[in-house]
């Protein structure tokens, strides 16, 4: 079991570390012991002390505290964004790709537009026209993660549906949803699970920057993107609100993407 | 060959047009009053009014529009509000900057991630592939914004070896190229090892070392032409979430490129300075699309067929 | 192939190519500065080069080198001479002649004659110039003529006991009329000041020279050149590497770094931003006085100054700022108690819990969380409406049947007003200042504040004058249309071996008097 474990390191060192966010967004309250949004004006940016592991942010807040709720949002994140671009791309770009011809022209020309926005300019504009928030941010996020998981699809399905195994379906006379779920949809189902782990990736970092640039969360709720937009501020002179929220967004987003890596390792066995 | 090229050209027009319609909705929806913002509280309401209709904000969206594409296609994109210049030249100042430094994160990114990934695959599972997996999933991870803090503090103001924000001489662009790099370092190591390891797996790369090719022929001639199709994909991908870290990057660094000029658009609802980036940012990407999809399709001539 | 070889290679060309680039900064001259350069970095960059055409004290700092006016106003002596030499008021106070200093060109070449100044005022008080800064001037000025070439004539709507500090205004400075003509002056600076325009280079700097042929003191330093930065901790760092020499506004985090780094000095006097929440006096339930009481009685003042302000501030007892002649404190009813917050609440009819949309400008975010906590402790939500520059402009601003259709309750600002109590009190609670005519964002309309407000401005004797404002501070503490904060420090961080900056009362940063060792 251990020697497993060693030898498949990115999967395990990826599953410790999304196991431990899970749980620190469930036994949160056990963990911290206090509030996220207790303040103490006349403490503020405390070191590191017996009290305050991580210290204190500019409100007296513990950081400590904070950071271990903070995780509920970054799992809210990652997981309902990547839930619902992962099945809206998936769905679109195996259809597309099966079907091929016109269909497939057009969906891609959909995605391609939506492609063409960089990821941080469209949240931009969606956050500005929508107002700040995590809702409107979770949508501007799974917007623009569509179009990654749409093209992946369809590549695979396009690839697929050229296989022989699916040619000699079509040629048995096999409808075109069953052979999209029974032949490609299980053979695309690897690939799309990997890029499911990287998406969430990389879903945390880029509600972390949009929270960053003041368009996602709003104070005081302790989202980790939040609070290294408000430690940014100070840092120069107190390094610890920004440090370990970013360390914690870092680890985060190293635990998904280490997953990825090592779920697609598991299905390479080269 | 000319056929896709030309098919592909032919798309880009609608692309563009499309994506223009989209950001010239958006920005008009944003809320606020871009007049009331130049006149400032304190101005009479009669001078709003007259900015207002100096800016032809009174007119319907449709004609709006219309002016806008009109001016667009004769090169004139408006004026900015907050500056009173010209957009193009708000443009053409503030994207020599991010061209810079986007090339910059580039060639350090291609630079150490391509050398990297083909030493790591020329020996998978060894302790440099091992190294370099390590480097790039964290480097891919990191976020970079947070990086770029953290290296501010450490390189410009405790250890003094670096200038601290600006664009004032070479050594100014070191902290944000590298920070902007850490994303693409990691996309593009990953892929170069990927699809070399992919290569220098097939069959003819088995032959070529039977009939006795020495490593570096089997290498750049065979293996690299190969795998240069997923490189150059992902770098032409690769864009669109480079010129999304340098709007974050821009912002720490205060690099004066059209990332901050994004933003700081957005904060004034400067709608023609949004409108021009919005739509050189999206026609950045759409040409590099369609650079990186030609250059594929010269490279493989499985793709040509397609 | 030599895999090791390779890697070798590799590393060896990296390094050099890395050592090449970093090589420590002070040991090679920096050619972008040339000695008795003077670096001042701010929060934010200019809005025009036009002192007509803007309303931001952080631009008026950069132009104020650059341009004069007809009069300037001293700390401590009142108003002092600068383009006119002297000048004399009508009896009735709405004519006023000046007489202009000989000798004084415009950076361009052109001499300052009476043609000149009243050119620059003209547009000033011309409704379809479309400049900023005509709503300050439109409302007091009639006319301005040339009585002769050295002597220039206002007459004044009625009145107006501050015309001086009127004048003093950076907005108020006299510009070459060649300059007017060009149409280029937003881009351009031209004016008569010891410091001359070199570039603006947009979103990254502003340059400026020493004038030679000013006609006054000549400037210690050679230039000047204007950066700034919207993060506080890039200010205190460009400051720490000596990027910059001066650097202001200082947050208050990092300006009691500053007070104890021994390479800096900090400036800090008391300063007269207000900082207050203007509650919307209109829409229910704040429309009641003893919610609005309660609000108040639910601010911990004092921590509020030692937590955010780190102590470089003072808590608001009333409604002027402490430094600002005939401030009465009334630490009977400006105090913390949420005790009686609570009791106020239950007789008003909101014991349940109450809940308050605020408009914030992202700067001022930190309070607006600070009092969230607080008022939470009572049984008040707070929602803060985070609103970036112009947004937040027009939403402060906004008529009352907008701010009832958005459900705004308060907006959180600041004011700075000087010295002058009329000049805080009237923009904030007379009914005639509701907006968006005014500052009194909450439509606070009190007969009895309006009446003592104008006896107290036309009061002559100063014991009547204080006994006015006395009452009419009581009432509005009484009728709480505000919920009273604190007053913020002007903290300016400065490199050692620089001397002679100053800060005006209302935050402008005076640099041209300045010199580095």
């Amino acid at each position: 079991m251990v020697i497993w474990l060693i030898r498949h390191r990115s999967l395990s060192l990826g599953g410790a570390l999304v196991g431990g966010l899970i749980l620190m967004s469930l036994l949160a309250p056990v963990l911290a012991g206090g509030s996220p949004l207790a303040q103490d004006l006349y403490h503020p940016f405390q070191g590191v002390s017996p009290m305050h592991p991580f210290g204190t942010d500019e409100f007296g807040r513990d950081i400590a505290t904070r950071v271990i709720y903070g995780a509920r949002y970054s799992l809210i994140e990652a997981a309902a964004s990547v839930a619902i671009s992962c099945s809206l791309g998936t769905l679109m770009g195996l259809v597309s790709g099966a079907a091929g011809g016109l269909v497939d022209q057009a969906v891609m020309w959909v995605m391609d537009i939506l492609f063409a926005f960089p990821g941080v300019v469209l949240a931009l504009l969606i956050v500005s026209l929508l107002g700040p928030g995590l809702f409107n941010m979770l949508l501007a996020i799974s917007l623009f993660s569509v179009p990654v998981f749409a093209r992946l699809a369809r590549n695979l399905s396009t690839a697929l549906r050229k296989a022989e195994f699916v040619e000699a379906a079509v040629a048995m006379g096999a409808s075109f949803p069953r052979i999209v779920l029974t032949h490609i949809l299980p053979n695309a189902a690897r690939p799309i699970l990997v890029q499911c782990s990287v998406s969430a990736g990389s879903v945390i970092l880029m509600a972390a920057s949009l929270s960053f640039l003041g368009l996602g969360v709003q104070p005081p709720a302790p989202e980790w993107g939040a609070m290294m937009s408000d430690g940014r501020n100070y840092v120069g002179a107190y390094v610890l609100p920004s440090l370990f929220p970013g360390l914690s967004i870092t680890l985060a987003a190293l635990g998904f993407n280490l997953l990825g890596e090592g779920i697609r390792g598991l299905f390479d066995r080269r | 060959m000319a056929g896709y090229i030309l098919r592909k050209l032919l798309t880009l027009p609608f692309v563009i047009l499309s994506v223009s319609l989209m950001i010239f909705v958006a920005v008009r929806l944003l809320p606020g009053d871009p007049a009331r913002l130049i006149a400032g509280p304190e101005a009479s309401s009669v001078a709003v009014g007259q900015i207002h209709k100096q800016l032809g904000l009174d007119r319907p969206l449709a004609v709006q529009y219309g002016v806008f594409l009109a001016r667009a296609a004769s090169g004139d994109l408006g004026t900015s509000i907050e500056s009173r210049r010209p957009v193009t030249e708000e443009l053409a100042d503030h994207a020599s900057f991010t061209i810079m430094l986007g090339l910059a994160a580039y060639v350090l990114a291609v630079g150490i991630g391509v050398p990297g990934g083909i030493l790591a695959a020329a020996a998978p599972g060894g302790r440099w592939d091992q190294i370099f997996s390590g480097i790039t999933t964290l480097s891919v991870s990191v976020a970079n914004f947070w990086a770029g803090l953290m290296a501010m503090e450490l390189f410009a103001v405790q250890l003094r070896w670096l200038p601290l924000m600006g664009a004032g001489s070479p050594s100014h662009i070191v902290l944000p190229a590298v920070t902007l790099a850490l994303m693409p370092i990691g996309l593009i190591g990953k892929m170069t090892r990927a699809s070399m390891i992919d290569i220098l797996g097939q069959d003819y790369i088995r032959t070529a070392r039977a009939k006795g090719l020495g490593s570096f022929a089997i290498y750049a001639r065979h293996a690299l032409r190969n795998a240069l199709s997923p490189i150059v994909t992902i770098i032409g991908l690769n864009l669109g979430s480079v010129i999304g870290g340098a709007v974050v990057t821009e912002c720490v660094f205060s690099w004066p490129g059209l990332g901050r000029l994004l933003v700081d658009a957005v904060r004034f609802r400067d709608y023609p300075v949004i409108q021009g980036v919005a739509l050189v940012a999206v026609v950045a990407v759409v040409l590099a699309n369609l650079l990186a999809e030609v250059a594929i399709a010269m490279l493989d001539p499985r793709m040509r067929r397609a | 192939m030599d895999r090791r070889a390779v890697c070798l290679s590799i590393v060896r060309s990296l390094t050099l190519g890395a050592a090449a680039g970093l090589r420590p900064e002070r040991a090679r001259a920096d050619p972008r500065r040339p000695p008795r350069t003077l670096a001042v970095m701010q929060t934010e960059g200019p809005r025009s080069m036009d002192p007509a055409d803007h309303t931001a004290t952080l631009t008026a700092t950069i132009l104020d080198p650059m341009y004069e006016g007809l009069v300037r106003q001293t700390p401590f002596a009142g108003t002092a001479p600068l383009l006119a030499t002297h000048w004399t008021a009508s009896a009735d106070g709405r004519t006023w002649t000046f007489a202009l200093r000989d000798g004084v060109r415009f950076h361009d070449g052109s001499s300052l004659n009476a043609a000149a100044v009243v050119a620059s005022f003209q547009r000033l008080i011309n409704p379809s110039a479309a400049l900023a800064a005509t709503g300050k001037f439109i409302p007091v000025i009639a006319s301005v003529d040339a009585v002769n070439d050295r002597q220039v004539q206002f007459r004044l709507k009625k009145p107006y006991a501050d015309f001086l500090t009127l004048l003093g205004a950076n907005q108020a400075s006299v510009v070459s009329p060649r300059a007017i003509e060009s149409g280029a002056l937003s881009r351009r600076a031209s004016g008569t000041g010891p410091f001359e325009f070199v570039a603006w280079r947009s979103d990254d700097s502003v340059v400026q020279r020493r004038n030679r042929r000013y006609w006054g003191a000549p400037a210690a330093v050679e230039t000047l050149t204007w950066t700034w930065s919207s993060e506080p901790s890039v200010l205190y760092m460009a400051l720490r590497t000596g990027d910059a020499d001066i650097a202001a506004p200082l947050s208050p985090v990092f300006a009691s770094r500053a007070a104890t780094n021994p390479s800096l000095r900090l400036i800090h006097q008391n300063g007269t931003a207000f900082f207050w929440i203007a509650l919307n006096t209109r829409l229910a339930p704040f429309d009641d006085a003893r919610v609005r009481q309660a609000l108040n009685y639910a601010t911990n003042r004092p921590a509020l100054v030692a937590g955010l302000l780190r102590g470089f501030g003072q808590p608001a007892t009333a409604p002027l700022a402490s430094t600002t002649p005939y401030v009465h404190p009334d630490l009977d009813h400006v105090r913390f108690d949420p005790v009686y917050a609570r009791r106020l609440l239950a007789q008003s009819g909101q014991a349940r819990g109450l809940r308050i949309a605020i408009a914030v400008q992202e700067a001022d975010e930190p309070l607006a969380e600070a009092l969230q906590a607080m008022w939470l402790d009572v049984g008040v939500d707070l929602e803060i409406r985070r609103l970036e520059g112009g947004v937040y402009a027009s939403a402060a601003f906004a008529p009352a049947s907008v701010k009832d259709a958005e459900g705004l309750g308060g907006v959180l600002s600041s004011w700075s007003s000087g010295i002058v109590p009329d000049l805080q009190l009237r923009p904030l609670f007379s009914s005639a200042s509701a907006a968006p005519a005014g500052a009194n964002l909450g439509f606070f309309r009190d007969r009895l504040v309006d009446q003592l407000l104008d006896a107290a401005a036309g009061a002559a004797d100063p014991g009547d004058r204080d006994r006015l404002y006395a009452m009419v501070q009581r009432r509005i503490v009484d009728a709480a249309p505000a919920v009273l904060l604190y007053t913020r420090d002007d903290l300016v961080g400065v490199r050692r071996g620089v001397s002679g900056v100053s800060v005006r009362p209302g935050g402008e940063l005076i640099v041209s008097t300045a010199t580095k060792a």
